[in-house]
């Protein structure tokens, strides 16, 4: 399923005294089976942007067409139920959308919404565990009384069931411990591998985005101010500081080394390990 | 959400605003005892010009009165049909099949709509010009000799500011659990009944879980910082009263005076 947004305006409370321009002039695409990460300053308009990618916001104008759907002011509510099972939303703190009293009856929640019979909502519901790392062992138990992590996971799986074909992630990393961060982040660079799942990520990481995002689109007050690979946005550092965004620090540490020696390290430097080879290229380069 | 203008504050720097809050909820008090006291045409003038002084005196846009009215108007309206339909006193006026309408009756139906419309009035004063921490600060204090009756008036009022400072707090969290469940196909404003429940139990739950936690944070971070309670608690906001509340209430007085003069 493409999703191609084209002069996408949002306002909140339009014609009222409380009006608000949240989006404006967002135009983008993506294709189907890649990995985008969108990237912004708080209030950057990433929420809103997301929250168009299944209906639960209509643009004020413009259009937004996601596979054979067209959302546009016009479209009824209704009509976009069929959309909401194509593409998943985990938004931040999914663990709090659990309310059921054992976590099978939660991951079979939004299947059942969609109309699949009770035996394959069940059996989804055992995949989508097993995706999200979880033992068959808690099918039973209480939500509630799992750990923050496995909850999360719970609630990931909730939205996996429904088996969507985008899958959009509001920071899931949020709150978890560097190494809970670091397995969700593989989970989902899995899922998108083996199931070719389009996956939109929302970040404030820019190592996350650097690491696992094959396209990146970088939101600023309420516009698309760039699009491109990790390699093009991050090739110039100092654009991004300046809109009060991060760039990965192996970017940094790339610059300042490159002062300190004076040589150009031949390598983007997105991630460790690019860095490492680029020096390892550079120290071996006289004599290969 | 944004409709609701119905006990919103509207800052402002009007001789209102600036008012001892102890005055203005002593003000409202009386009011809604003396509006009792109208009767007749002129007690109902009065009334009704003092109450328009009052909320001229408030420098808001008269626009955010009439939209605090908006939604109780059907209510006002239903009274006025009541009243006009029932009161059988005075002149017939007309009469199609069963239904007659008496002249009391649309006498009535206007007294007491008008009286209705006052009292609404003077509660949107209150809370156009007072905010919710000012009106919890008043009562504290105005019940404050209670507590010699062991009331646990400053814990009512404790309780009372929290619930007023949480308020935004879970309407944000309603919707962000509403958007969750929408995106796992619930169907809040329609479909039968039984999934309708279904839905609001999907919200309600995340909701009560969710508050319960932060109570319980609550409390933990008040007693952090110190808390244990009113005993020789001091106050950050002192409220302080001026000649001009001495003024407003004395003026209520007047009134009352008047009314009782003028009243058949």
């Amino acid at each position: 399923m493409d999703i191609i947004f084209e002069q996408v305006e949002h306002i909140y409370h339009a014609n009222s005294p409380f009006a608000q321009r949240a989006l404006y002039d967002v135009d983008l695409s993506i294709a189907s089976g890649t990995y985008v990460a969108i990237i912004g300053h708080t209030g950057s308009g990433k929420s809103t942007l997301l929250q168009h990618l299944n209906g639960l916001l209509q643009p004020t104008n413009g259009t937004v067409m996601i596979g054979e759907h067209t959302i546009t002011k016009a479209i009824k509510p209704k009509q976009l139920k069929p959309l909401r099972r194509k593409v998943g939303i985990v938004f931040q703190f999914p663990e709090h959308q659990l309310f059921e009293e054992t976590v099978e009856k939660d991951v079979c929640f939004g299947p059942l919404n969609f109309g699949v019979p009770e035996e394959e909502a069940k059996k989804k519901a055992k995949e989508a565990l097993s995706l999200v790392g979880l033992p068959e062992e808690v099918l039973n138990q209480s939500p509630f009384d799992l750990s923050g992590g496995q909850m999360r996971r719970v609630a990931i799986a909730g939205i996996l069931a429904m088996e969507p074909d985008v899958i959009v992630l509001d920071e899931p990393t949020a709150g978890l411990d560097p190494r809970g961060r670091k397995e969700m982040m593989e989970m989902f660079a899995r899922l998108h591998r083996e199931k070719k799942l389009t996956t939109i990520l929302v970040t404030h990481s820019m190592e996350d985005a650097a690491k696992y995002a094959d396209h990146l689109i970088v939101m600023h007050k309420g516009t698309v101010w760039k699009t491109g690979t990790p390699q093009q946005i991050f090739h110039d550092p100092d654009a991004l500081l300046q809109l009060g965004l991060d760039v990965p620090e192996t970017v940094l540490l790339k610059r300042k080394l490159e002062e300190k020696i004076g040589r150009e390290i031949p390598s983007p430097c997105l991630t460790i390990d690019q860095l490492v080879d680029g020096i390892k290229k550079l120290f071996s380069g006289g004599n290969p | 959400m944004m409709n609701m203008m119905i006990g919103r504050y509207v800052p402002g720097n009007s001789v209102i605003h600036r008012m001892d809050p102890r005055a203005k909820l002593l003000l409202v008090f009386m009011y809604v005892g003396i509006v009792f006291l109208a009767n007749n045409s002129a007690t109902y003038a009065v009334l009704t010009i003092f109450t328009l002084v009052l909320l001229l005196l408030l420098q808001v846009p008269f626009s955010f009165v009439i939209k605090g009215l908006r939604p109780i108007l059907w209510i006002v309206l239903f009274t006025f049909l009541l009243h006009v339909f029932m009161t059988k006193e005075g002149a017939v006026l007309y009469q199609i099949g069963e239904l007659t309408i008496y002249e009391g009756g649309i006498r009535q139906g206007i007294f007491i709509s008008l009286r209705f419309l006052l009292f609404i009035l003077i509660t949107t004063w209150l809370t156009i010009s007072t905010t919710p921490v000012e009106v919890t600060d008043a009562v504290e204090s105005l019940f404050g000799p209670l507590k010699r009756f062991r009331v646990p008036v400053h814990e009512l009022a404790l309780m009372m500011s929290i619930s007023l400072r949480f308020i935004p707090t879970l309407m944000e969290e309603t919707e962000k659990i509403m958007k969750a469940q929408a995106a796992r196909g619930v169907d809040f404003y329609g479909g039968p009944l039984g999934e309708r429940i279904k839905a609001m139990i999907s919200l309600l739950v995340p909701l009560f879980i969710h508050s319960f936690k932060r109570a319980e944070e609550l409390a933990i971070a008040m007693e952090a910082r110190g808390y244990r309670g009113g005993e020789g608690r001091t106050k950050y906001r002192l409220l302080t009263w001026r000649w001009f509340d001495t003024c407003l209430l004395v003026s209520v007085l007047a009134v009352a005076i008047l009314l009782f003069l003028l009243r058949s």
